[in-house]
């Protein structure tokens, strides 16, 4: 099953997850965890500009929507044919651990605006023992295990990369 | 004669200015580490960025023997989910 979703994931998909497991009557617990594409605040992109321009306007230097940026997309990317192989790996070791009977995973390629799904996990099992735990553990290992790459794009054009985007808050705060 | 294939990912692509290359190496002994010596060389710019080394899917084998048609990927940080 492929895992990688162009686009973002559509609530209409979710719901069709839930429906297709009805007719798995071992079933009685699912859980899930949705991930959406949060409007984080970065640093402007030139403070001293800022500054200048608060000086000449007079305007209250604290007024944080004009000095900071806001994510409105993310792009993701991923190397495709590795992170298809560690999924394999990551259900494996999942279903392998807990007394869970399906898992489920999905996620965005491409740019996702704010407020739309990126990332679908989705465990079911006989009861809800497991099931918690499973869930967490995928996400977490996703994250660490799986070669997918964010860019932020912002609301003033810019772009940044995430693994850039701490390096930034260091330097400009 | 040996022709590996290279690949940068992620923000890796706008710091060389491209997605894929390949090199030639002439010696039956060169190591992944070699590689990533002569792209430092080559691409400056990478000498600032963090990275994992793929070789045909497999991460950071450094003293992994290339040859023709390995595949080696620049991998930054993760960053899904």
């Amino acid at each position: 099953m492929n895992a990688f979703i162009n686009g973002s994931i559509s609530p209409a998909l979710i719901t069709e997850q839930i429906v297709n497991h009805q007719s798995k009557k071992g079933i009685g617990a699912h859980t899930f965890f949705i991930g959406q594409v949060r409007a984080d605040k970065l640093p402007g992109n030139n403070p001293e500009e800022f500054a200048d321009f608060f000086n000449k306007n007079q305007q209250h230097t604290s007024d944080e929507s004009i000095l900071m940026r806001r994510v409105e997309a993310i792009e993701f990317s991923a190397y495709v044919e590795m992170a298809e192989r560690e999924i394999v790996a990551l259900r494996t070791h999942i279903m392998a651990r807990y007394p869970i009977k399906c898992l489920h995973i999905f996620h965005s390629l491409g740019k996702v605006k704010t407020g739309e799904i990126c990332f679908f996990v989705f465990v079911s099992g006989a009861h809800r023992n497991g099931c918690f735990s499973a869930l967490e553990e995928t996400v977490e290992l996703f994250k660490k295990q799986i070669p997918v790459w964010k860019k932020l794009f912002l609301n003033d054009g810019s772009t940044v990369w995430k693994e850039d985007e701490h390096r930034l808050k260091h330097k400009e705060h | 004669m040996q022709k590996i294939k290279i690949r940068f990912m992620g923000g890796l692509a706008e710091v060389t200015g491209k997605s894929y290359t390949s090199v030639k190496v002439c010696s039956n002994q060169t190591t992944c580490n070699d590689l990533v010596e002569y792209l430092h060389q080559k691409y400056s710019g990478l000498s600032e960025k963090k990275f994992a080394i793929a070789v045909n899917y497999e991460l950071n084998n450094p003293d992994k023997i290339l040859k023709s048609g390995d595949e080696v990927v620049l991998l930054p940080p993760f960053s899904g989910g």
